[in-house]
């Protein structure tokens, strides 16, 4: 039986989806009419793909903990301080 | 030479490779601890440059806001999706490699690559495009980070290329030792960190408005 990876295929199609998610949700196109959250939610999907291949690609999902906590505390830490800078500099109401 | 492997490849699991076997429950980290130092601490320097990028962004909104509007995002986006590609890729090719079967691994390091190159080449253009604007590292803020960031960047790329070159020679053989999957999986875990690095600087140079 030849092999073929499906979770790898399948998380690499999800990742290539919200690559295209996400440039279209900056430009106005998606279903989120405010800038602010547009790009706060650019950040949190970036951030998720981050991971997938954290976890996934670099199958750091059967890491030992604690390389394992290392990695998810850099992605929510990371993210967090980011998007917090970006929301702080941000001028306008937070409501799209 | 490589019917030896194929003769070998049955398809059971000679190595532990697959999605089965990414999921198992003895924890480990594939490839060599040094390269895991060398990404974990290379993550740290990033969030850094990161969290500087923003910073300077709040002090001089308008000036980035500007800035970039002059890039093509196109070329970001395109890049974007062929790195996770060549990732992809790389994680199957070293599954096969695990499989012993040597040939499809070898074809997929290769298409990889490919992939690789065609990065460097997009970046060339679009980087040729921004200097023909008259745009360069000294233009302004934005600029600066740009260029270095995606300078430092494209090291990286250039870097995980040689790493992923040199791994795949021991492909080309009949068969290869536990070591040399070991340097195939090093190779393969910097590429896809240089992967990662590139999502997160598509949305802090392109997306983030």
């Amino acid at each position: 039986m030849y092999y073929f990876p499906k979770r790898i295929t399948l998380v690499w199609l999800f990742l290539m989806l919200l690559t295209c998610l996400s440039f279209e949700v900056v430009q106005g196109f998606g279903f989120f009419s405010g800038l602010r959250m547009a790009t706060s939610a650019a950040i949190v999907i970036a951030f998720l793909k981050v991971r997938f291949i954290l976890l996934d690609f670099m199958e750091l999902k059967r890491a030992p903990l604690p390389a394992r906590l290392f990695v998810e505390a850099w992605c929510v830490g990371t993210c967090l301080v980011l998007l917090g800078e970006y929301l702080i500099g941000s001028p306008g109401p937070s409501m799209p | 030479m490589s019917k030896h492997a194929d003769r070998k490849s049955s398809g059971h699991l000679t190595r532990q490779g697959g999605d089965q076997a990414r999921h198992q429950e003895k924890p480990s980290l594939p490839g060599e601890a040094g390269i895991w130092v060398f990404i974990f601490g290379d993550m740290l320097v990033f969030a850094i440059f990161f969290g500087t990028f923003l910073y300077y962004r709040n002090l001089d909104l308008d000036v980035f806001e500007v800035s970039r509007g002059a890039l093509n995002e196109n070329f970001g986006l395109a890049n974007t999706l062929i790195l996770l590609t060549s990732s992809w890729l790389v994680v199957w090719g070293v599954d096969e490699a695990r499989f012993g079967r040597l040939k499809g691994a070898f074809i997929r390091m290769a298409m990889a690559m490919a992939l690789g190159g065609g990065f460097v080449g997009l970046k060339a253009l679009e980087w040729r495009e921004k200097f023909a604007a008259g745009i360069s590292v000294v233009t302004n803020d934005f600029f600066m980070f740009y260029f270095i960031f995606t300078g430092i960047h494209l090291g990286h790329v250039l870097i995980g290329l040689g790493a992923l070159a040199f791994a795949s020679r021991a492909l080309q053989k009949v068969t290869i030792g536990a070591g040399e999957v070991r340097t195939l999986e090093s190779a393969a875990a910097f590429w896809h960190f240089v992967d990662l690095l590139w999502v997160i600087l598509f949305a802090l140079l392109y997306l983030i408005r």
